[in-house]
C-alpha cells in the first residue's frame, strides 16, 4: 500500500493541476463553498475548486495579510470573513499562491455553514458576471414536512442549471458509487479521530488538521479512503509506545492556517490538543438506509455550523468527555459570526461541568489578527492553572 | 384635526423615546392577545394581527445602553448589538413573544444568544427562504401556516380566511398609503422633508395599524398636487438596512440635501407590493414577501440590473446616493460592493457611510463626508 504521505501529495497535486487540466479537456469548472454536495457535481463531470480551501492555502503561505491589504484597497470592508477578503484579494494581487485560481464557469454556494458564503458567491457573480445557483437549507431538520421537498426540488434544479451551462447529464451510478465513497471516507475519518482517545494520542492535532485537505478535494472518491486507510494503519502501527501523564486538550473552533503548526507554538507531549472539533464538521452523516438524494439532504442540512446552539454545545460537551479532556481551548474566529455563536454559551455549559477553559481571540487566516505574545500568554496561565 | 407636525412630532417621540413608546404599547397592550416583536420584513406581520396579537417591529432604543450581564463576543451589527443589550438588561419585557428571521448571520446568532441568555420573552425563528422562486414560495407558504397554526395554539384564535382577507386589507392599504406619499414626495419637495418621512414610515411599524392608516391617509390627502422642484436641493436616495435614525438624515437635509427616496427596509422595501386577496391567502403572503423590494440577504432575482436603476435614477432625477450602513452589517455591505461599480459606471455619485446604530450624534468625519459629497454630488 502507497504511504499516506504519497497519496495526500498526488491528491493535492492532482487538485491543483485539475483546474488547468479541465481547461484543456473542456470540462466544466464549478467554484464550491465548503460543504456543496459535490457528489452531485462530479457525478456531472464538473471539476469543484474551493475558493476557501485555496485561503488556507494563502494563509499557510504567509500571504494573508498582503492579500487582505489587497482586497481592502478595492474597498472590502476588513470586518468580513478572511476567506472572502483573500479570494478577493487575488484577483489585485500580482503573484497569488499557483497563480490563483481559474476562472470557473459557474458558481455553486450554499448557506449551511454561514450566511457570508452566499454573499461573497452573490458578489463574485454580479462582479464578473458568473452564473450562480444558491442551495437553501433553512434548517438543520430536513424532516420537518416543507423543508425536505424544498431541498429535493433544489437539487433538481441544480442538475438543470448545471445541465443547462455544461450540457452534462447526470450519471447516476456515479452519483450512488460518489455517497458510498463520501460515506466510507466520512467513517474513516472518525476513526482517524478516534485514534486520539488513547493514551497517549497517536497523532499530534497539527497531523489532523493537515489531513483534511482530501474530505474536499477527494470527497467521493476512492483515493480519500485510501488516504484515510493509510493514515489509520500507519497510526495504530505506531500506538501506544510510552504513556505519558499529560493533560489533553481539546481545540474548539477553527485552527490557525498561518501558523506552521496550525495552532500556537504552547503544546509538547505533557501539554496537547488531543482533537480539534473543527475537523470533524467534516464528518458528514450519510444514512444509507435511504436514497441517493435523501442520503445527501440529510448530510448536507446537518451541518455542524447549521445546528442549533444547544445541538452543537451537547455536541462538543459529549466530545470532551469522549476524549477524556482536561480543559478546552475556545478559538474565537472573528471572521465567523456563526462560530462566534458557540463561544460564550460553550464557555457556560463547560464551567456548569467543570471542565476549565479558555478563550483566545484570533482569525483562522489573517495573520494580522494574531497577537502571538497575548495568546501564549493566555495558554501557559490556562496550562498553569490545570496543573495545580 | 392634529396637524402634520404635530403628526410628525408624536411619530419622532415614538421612535427616538423608549419611555414613550413603551407607555404607549403599554397602554394598547390590553387590546390583542399580547405583543409579538420581531426582526425583519420577512415576518409577516399578517398572520400576527390575524391571530389577534399586535404585530410589533422592533427597531432602535436610542438610550445609552446598560451594561448587558452577558457579551456578544462577536461582530454581529450594531442593531443587534444594541437590541440585544436592551433585550437582556429587560427593555424589551413587555413583549409576549419575540420571531427572528433567518436573514443574516447577524439574526442567527442574536436568536441564539437569546435563547443562551435572554431567555424572555421566548423565541421563535421563521425559517424562510433566502430564494424567491415557486418552489421556495410554495415552502414559505407552508411554513408561514405552520406560524398560524402556532399562533392559533398560543393566543387560541383561529385565523380564518375572513379574518386574515381582513388583515391583508389593512395592511395593503397601508402599502398603498406609502406609495402615494413616496409619489407626491417624487414631485414636491416642500411637502415633507425625507427625515420626516422615515420617522412617519417608521412610526407605522410601532402603531396601531388603523391609528396609523388614519393619520397617513390624512397626510396624504392634504399632500400638494403640484410639481415643486428646486434646483438648489441635491436630489438624494438613500440605501441600506433598517434607518431607524431620522436624526442623521436630518443632517443630510442640513447640508442641502432633499431625500426623495429610498431603497431602506422601513421604506421603499416595505411597501412596494401589496399582497394579493384572491386565491391561497398563505400562498399569496409567500410570494408578497419573498418578491417585494429585494433585501441583499435574499438570492432575488431582481437585484438591480443596469437598464432598471438607471430608469429609476432618471425618474427621480438624481443627485447622487448615499449608502447608510450598520457597523458589520455583511448583507448590506456586499450589496453595496456589488452595486457601487455599477453606479460608477453611470456616473452617480456615491458616498458609503458606515454607522453604529445606537448612536444618535453624527460624528465630525461623517460630518464633512456629507458636507463635500453633498457640494459636488450632480455636477458629474
Ligand atoms: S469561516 Fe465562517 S464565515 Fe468564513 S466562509 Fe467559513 S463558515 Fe463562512
Ligand atoms: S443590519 Fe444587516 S446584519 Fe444587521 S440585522 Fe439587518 S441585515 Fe442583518
Amino acid at each position: 500500500m502507497a504511504s499516506s504521505k504519497s497519496i495526500l501529495a498526488k491528491i493535492f497535486a492532482e487538485y491543483y493541476l485539475s483546474g488547468a487540466q479541465a481547461r484543456q479537456e473542456g470540462r466544466p469548472i464549478a467554484y464550491v463553498t465548503a460543504f456543496t454536495p459535490v457528489e452531485i457535481l462530479r457525478a456531472m463531470d464538473v471539476v469543484c475548486l474551493f475558493p476557501e480551501s485555496y485561503a488556507v492555502v494563502c494563509s499557510a503561505s504567509n500571504k494573508s495579510q498582503e492579500m487582505i491589504q489587497a482586497s481592502t484597497m478595492a474597498s472590502f470592508s476588513q470586518d468580513l470573513c478572511s476567506y472572502s477578503l483573500i479570494s478577493f484579494g487575488a484577483d489585485h494581487y500580482p503573484r497569488p499562491p499557483y497563480g490563483g485560481l481559474p476562472r470557473p464557469d459557474m458558481l455553486i454556494a450554499t448557506n449551511n455553514q454561514c450566511g457570508t458564503t452566499f454573499l461573497w458567491f452573490k458578489l463574485l457573480s454580479q462582479k464578473q458576471n458568473i452564473p450562480l445557483f444558491i442551495i437553501d437549507y433553512p434548517a438543520a431538520n430536513p424532516n420537518q414536512s416543507a423543508t425536505r421537498p424544498y431541498i429535493e426540488e433544489q437539487y433538481k434544479e441544480l442538475i438543470k442549471f448545471v445541465q443547462k451551462h455544461t450540457d452534462r447529464n447526470i450519471n447516476t451510478q456515479e452519483l450512488n458509487e460518489q455517497i458510498i465513497c463520501s460515506r466510507k471516507a466520512c467513517d474513516l475519518w472518525l476513526r482517524l479521530h478516534e485514534l486520539n482517545k488513547e493514551v497517549p494520542p497517536p497523532l499530534t492535532a497539527t497531523e489532523i488538521v493537515d489531513s483534511l485537505f482530501p474530505m474536499l478535494a477527494a470527497k467521493g472518491t476512492p483515493s480519500a479512503c485510501d488516504f484515510y486507510e493509510a493514515l489509520i494503519e500507519e497510526k495504530q502501527a505506531i500506538r501506544n509506545e510510552n504513556s505519558t501523564d499529560s493533560l489533553r486538550l481539546l481545540w474548539h473552533g477553527y485552527p490557525m492556517w498561518f501558523l506552521r503548526k496550525r495552532f500556537p507554538d504552547c503544546f509538547d507531549d505533557a501539554f496537547q490538543v488531543v482533537l480539534n472539533d473543527y475537523t470533524l464538521w467534516w464528518n458528514l452523516d450519510y444514512p444509507d438506509e435511504q436514497g441517493d438524494m435523501d442520503a445527501l439532504i440529510s448530510a448536507y442540512s446537518k451541518t455542524y455550523l447549521n445546528r442549533t446552539l444547544n445541538h452543537k454545545i451537547d455536541w462538543v460537551d459529549a466530545l470532551a468527555r469522549d476524549y477524556s479532556v482536561d480543559g478546552v481551548i475556545c478559538h474565537a474566529n472573528r471572521s465567523c459570526r456563526r462560530a462566534l455563536a458557540d463561544i460564550v454559551p460553550l464557555r457556560d455549559r463547560l464551567h456548569k461541568k467543570e471542565i476549565p477553559s479558555v478563550i483566545i481571540e484570533s482569525d483562522m487566516a489573517h495573520a494580522g489578527c494574531y497577537s502571538g505574545e497575548q495568546v501564549k500568554l493566555r495558554i501557559e496561565s490556562f496550562r498553569e492553572s490545570l496543573s495545580i | 384635526m392634529e396637524t402634520t407636525q404635530h403628526i410628525i412630532a408624536r411619530c419622532k417621540k415614538l421612535i427616538s423615546q423608549p419611555e414613550y413608546r413603551n407607555e404607549y404599547l403599554i397602554r394598547i397592550k390590553e387590546k390583542y392577545l399580547g405583543i409579538i416583536g420581531y426582526f425583519s420584513n420577512y415576518i409577516p406581520e399578517e398572520i400576527i394581527a390575524a391571530a389577534g396579537f399586535y404585530p410589533l417591529r422592533i427597531i432602535g432604543c436610542y438610550e445609552p445602553s446598560k451594561p448587558s450581564p452577558h457579551s456578544l463576543y462577536i461582530p454581529v451589527c450594531s442593531f443587534a448589538r444594541d437590541m440585544y443589550s436592551a433585550a437582556s438588561s429587560g427593555g424589551l419585557s413587555y413583549l409576549s413573544q419575540v420571531v427572528f428571521p433567518n436573514s443574516c448571520d447577524s439574526m442567527r446568532v442574536f436568536a441564539q444568544m437569546w435563547e443562551h441568555a435572554v431567555n424572555f420573552p421566548p423565541a421563535c425563528v421563521l425559517l424562510h427562504p433566502i430564494n424567491d422562486n415557486s418552489n421556495a414560495i410554495q415552502y414559505f407558504a407552508e411554513v408561514i401556516e405552520r406560524f398560524a397554526g402556532k399562533l392559533h395554539q398560543d393566543g387560541g384564535n383561529l385565523i380564518t380566511q375572513t379574518r386574515l382577507k381582513e388583515t391583508i386589507d389593512t395592511y395593503n392599504q397601508t402599502r398603498r398609503l406609502l406609495r402615494r406619499l413616496y409619489d407626491i414626495r417624487k414631485i414636491n419637495d416642500t411637502f415633507l422633508a425625507g427625515s420626516d418621512a422615515v420617522a412617519l414610515m417608521t412610526a407605522g411599524l410601532i402603531m396601531a395599524r388603523d391609528e396609523y392608516n388614519q393619520i397617513l391617509s390624512q397626510i396624504v390627502n392634504q399632500g400638494p398636487r403640484e410639481i415643486h422642484k428646486d434646483r438648489k436641493l441635491k436630489r438624494i436616495m438613500i440605501m441600506g438596512p433598517l434607518m431607524d435614525n431620522y436624526g442623521f438624515l436630518s443632517k443630510i437635509e442640513e447640508f442641502g440635501g432633499y431625500i426623495v427616496y429610498d431603497n431602506i427596509t422601513n421604506g421603499s422595501r416595505y411597501c412596494d407590493l401589496d399582497v394579493e386577496i384572491e386565491g391561497n391567502l398563505y400562498e399569496n403572503i409567500a410570494r408578497r414577501y419573498l418578491t417585494s423590494g429585494p433585501s441583499p440577504t435574499l438570492n432575488s432575482d431582481k437585484e438591480i440590473s443596469d437598464q432598471s436603476f438607471q430608469a429609476l435614477i432618471d425618474d427621480l432625477d438624481l443627485d447622487g446616493i448615499i449608502f447608510i450602513n450598520q457597523k458589520f452589517c455583511e448583507p448590506h455591505v456586499h450589496k453595496y460592493l456589488a452595486e457601487a461599480d455599477i453606479l460608477k459606471q453611470m456616473n452617480i455619485n456615491v458616498l458609503m457611510l458606515e454607522i453604529e446604530h445606537g448612536r444618535v450624534e453624527v460624528d465630525e468625519r461623517d460630518m464633512l463626508r456629507i458636507e463635500s459629497f453633498l457640494e459636488i454630488a450632480g455636477r458629474s
